[in-house]
Formats: C-alpha cells, sequence, structure tokens
C-alpha cells in the first residue's frame, strides 16, 4: 500500500507523521496501521520499523528518534515490520518479540535472596569493569541487531547482556550456566548463528559493539569445559 | 465496530489534553476555568467517535477509545478539585499565590486530602473526601531562594 502525506512538518518524529498518517485514514473510513511505541524518547526499545531497508531509518537511532528532516521532500519511504522468523508479524507493523524476553529469562538475571540487601559498597567493583557493563547494559533490547542480520541472529542482544552480568561480581557466580542458558535458549527460538558480518553494530540504537559478542562465545566455551569437568552437573537455583 | 463517527480516538486525545494545558492550569499559572469544555467534548465523543476494526484482533484504536473514556472522567475530576483548592490540576501552586520571604506557603489542611469522583454518579464533582494526616513526615515548603 502507497499512502500520500502531506503538509508534514520537518520537525515531526517519524511516529508523529505515522499518526497524522492514521487519523487521515480513520477519518476517510480505512483500517489505521498498527505499529509498536511507547515512550517516543529513544529508551523503551518499543518501537520497530525496518524503514527504506534500515532498522529505526537512516540514522543510528530509535524510529522515534528519526525525523522527516532525515528525508527529502517529496521522499518515498518504504516502511516494513522487524521481519524474521523468530519474530512473527502480528499485525501491520508489529512483531512478536517475545523471544528476546524468554532469552533473557535462561539467564539474563541475578539469582539474590529477598530480603534486607547488604550495604550497597560490600562487593567492590572497579570502575572499568564498572563501565564495561554499563556499555553492555543499555541495550533497549528493540531487536534492531535482528532485523539487521541476514542471519538473523540475536547475539548482540544475548552478548549484551551476558557481558554486562558477567562483568560485575554480583553476576560471577553464574556466569557459566548463563552463557550456556541463554544460548541454548537463543537456538531454540530460531535465531541464526552469528558469522562475524557486524550489521548489528551498525544499527544498534545504543551503539553496543560486537565486542560483546566475542566475550559471550569467551565465556560460553569455558562453560562448556566447566560442564565436561563439573563432576555434579550444574546445580539449579533453588 | 465503533459509534459511526469519522474521528480518531487520537484526536480526542489531543484536544483533551489541550484543554487541560488552556483551561485547567495544567500548565503552571495558566488560566483555571470554570468553563472548561470537558462536558463539550465529552459529548462528541460517544457520537463522532470511529473505531475501526473488531475486539477479535489487535486494535489499537480500540485500546486508546477505552483509555480515552477513563481519561475524561479524571480529567474532569482533577479540574473540579483544582478550583476548589485554588491550585493547578498539575498540583503546582497558581502565579496568584504570593510567595513569602521566597518560600511557598505550606500545605494547608484544606490542601492535604485526596478526593475521587464516582462513576455511578456520573458527576464531575468529587463525591468523597478523605483528609490525610502525616504523623511520621510532616510536609515541609519548597523555598525557591
Amino acid at each position: 500500500m502507497t499512502y500520500p502525506v502531506r503538509g508534514i512538518s520537518p520537525d515531526l518524529s517519524f511516529l508523529e507523521m505515522l499518526d497524522i498518517l492514521n487519523e487521515k485514514i480513520v477519518a476517510d473510513g480505512g483500517d489505521p496501521i498498527a505499529y509498536d511505541r511507547d515512550c517516543m524518547e529513544g529508551v523503551c526499545g518499543s518501537c520497530s520499523l525496518l524503514i527504506d531497508g534500515i532498522p529505526h531509518g537512516p540514522r543510528q537511532v530509535t524510529s522515534c528518534q528519526t525525523f522527516m528532516r532525515d528525508f527529502p521532500d517529496g521522499a518515498e519511504i518504504s516502511v516494513e515490520p522487524f521481519r524474521n522468523s523468530a519474530f512473527p508479524v502480528i499485525r501491520d507493523l508489529v512483531v512478536d518479540r517475545s523471544p528476546l524476553d524468554r532469552i533473557i529469562e535462561a539467564g539474563g538475571y541475578i539469582s539474590v535472596t529477598s530480603g534486607p540487601q547488604p550495604e550497597p559498597n560490600t562487593n567492590p567493583v572497579r570502575p572499568e569493569d564498572q563501565e564495561h557493563a554499563m556499555d553492555a547494559a543499555i541495550c533497549i533490547g528493540c531487536g534492531a541487531c535482528v532485523a539487521a542480520c541476514p542471519n538473523a541472529s540475536a547475539m548482540l542482544f544475548t552478548g549484551a547482556k551476558v557481558a554486562h552480568l558477567n562483568s560485575l561480581p554480583q553476576g560471577d557466580p553464574e556466569r557459566f550456566d548463563r552463557a550456556h542458558g541463554m544460548v541454548a535458549q537463543h537456538d531454540e527460538e530460531g535465531f541464526g548463528g552469528c558469522t562475524n558480518f557486524g550489521e548489528c553494530q551498525a544499527v544498534c540504537p545504543q551503539e553496543i559493539s560486537i565486542k560483546v559478542i566475542g566475550e559471550l562465545y569467551h565465556d560460553y566455551r569455558q562453560a562448556m569445559l566447566h560442564r565436561l569437568r563439573a563432576r555434579r552437573g550444574a546445580v539449579k537455583p533453588q | 465496530m465503533g459509534v459511526g463517527g469519522t474521528t480518531a480516538p487520537s484526536v480526542f486525545h489531543r484536544r483533551l489534553g489541550q484543554i487541560m494545558l488552556d483551561r485547567c492550569g495544567l500548565r503552571e499559572g495558566g488560566a483555571r476555568e470554570r468553563d472548561r469544555g470537558h462536558p463539550q467534548l465529552r459529548e462528541e465523543f460517544p457520537s463522532d467517535l470511529r473505531v475501526p476494526g473488531t475486539g477479535e484482533e489487535l486494535n489499537q484504536s480500540l485500546e486508546l477509545a477505552g483509555r480515552l473514556a477513563d481519561y475524561f472522567e479524571l480529567a474532569e475530576l482533577m479540574c473540579a478539585d483544582a478550583i476548589e483548592r485554588d491550585e493547578s490540576a498539575a498540583a503546582t501552586r497558581a502565579r496568584s499565590t504570593r510567595l513569602v520571604k521566597g518560600r511557598r506557603s505550606a500545605t494547608t489542611s484544606s490542601t492535604r486530602r485526596c478526593r475521587c469522583g464516582s462513576t455511578a454518579a456520573r458527576t464531575s464533582v468529587p463525591t468523597c473526601n478523605e483528609h490525610l494526616s502525616f504523623d511520621e513526615a510532616e510536609p515541609t515548603a519548597r523555598s525557591y531562594k
């Protein structure tokens, strides 16, 4: 479908332009175009549009931070959902990204007891480790990395979470189960393997480096060796 | 589905927001008018709303229309309450409130309360009024010096 949209201010965001288009479609008796959005400020990871074939659009930001001034006047812009087999289309531009949630459930957390928490400075963390963890933790889970990858791999997403938690002392006790569990879930969801294209890094709105994939491989190999050596097998948290 | 109108829910959402900004003091120092325009917009809403599609599939227009129905009630309650307590609907003090030695006057007993409305009563006038008591932490005044 092709929709002409006129009188759009260059200062509008791409999603605001879609809102104007939708209001016109509704007024003309049609069905509006469904798309995901939430914060509208680039931090939640909800918006997920393939704009002119590039996840989120021509600049390395989220769809909601892509503005109409990024396109020449009169441009014909293609808009598609994040297409791959692991993200089934629900409707129009809305896809199901719950596979990413299940990867997190498979180890993207730290098991701590409830109740009184220790003093925050009980576990000293080197500033370099803290910076490194934060560089990975800023992943917003938008899935642009998957949409950009020719293999539809979610390794940048998975690697970011593993790099984040495995860099910190609180994440150390579960580092092997985390790496192994999250990679296993990633493969089960139908994502492809990483062959170092680097397209993910090029489109990530949080500018996460593919170095986290290397760290993931390192921890995964150690996890496999650990499993070979373990006499009792992995102990699951209760 | 829908009520046979031509206007998308997002248009009503924007108009309601504009009324809150312009007439209900949501913007600090904004006018607080008794004729806020809510009743007129609330009458247009069910007659001019269009919700395409059905409830059997993902329908973002239907979701917004449902939330809007609640927003109308909340907006009227917020504005009615703000008029009574001489504040804006955003709970910022009106510019007409004088500063005393650089400090906003502390909250008074008239402002230490919780208001609620009733959907069954179909009125914007608050129908319950619970006084709040602060036993452990007393509210203090903000200093602008």
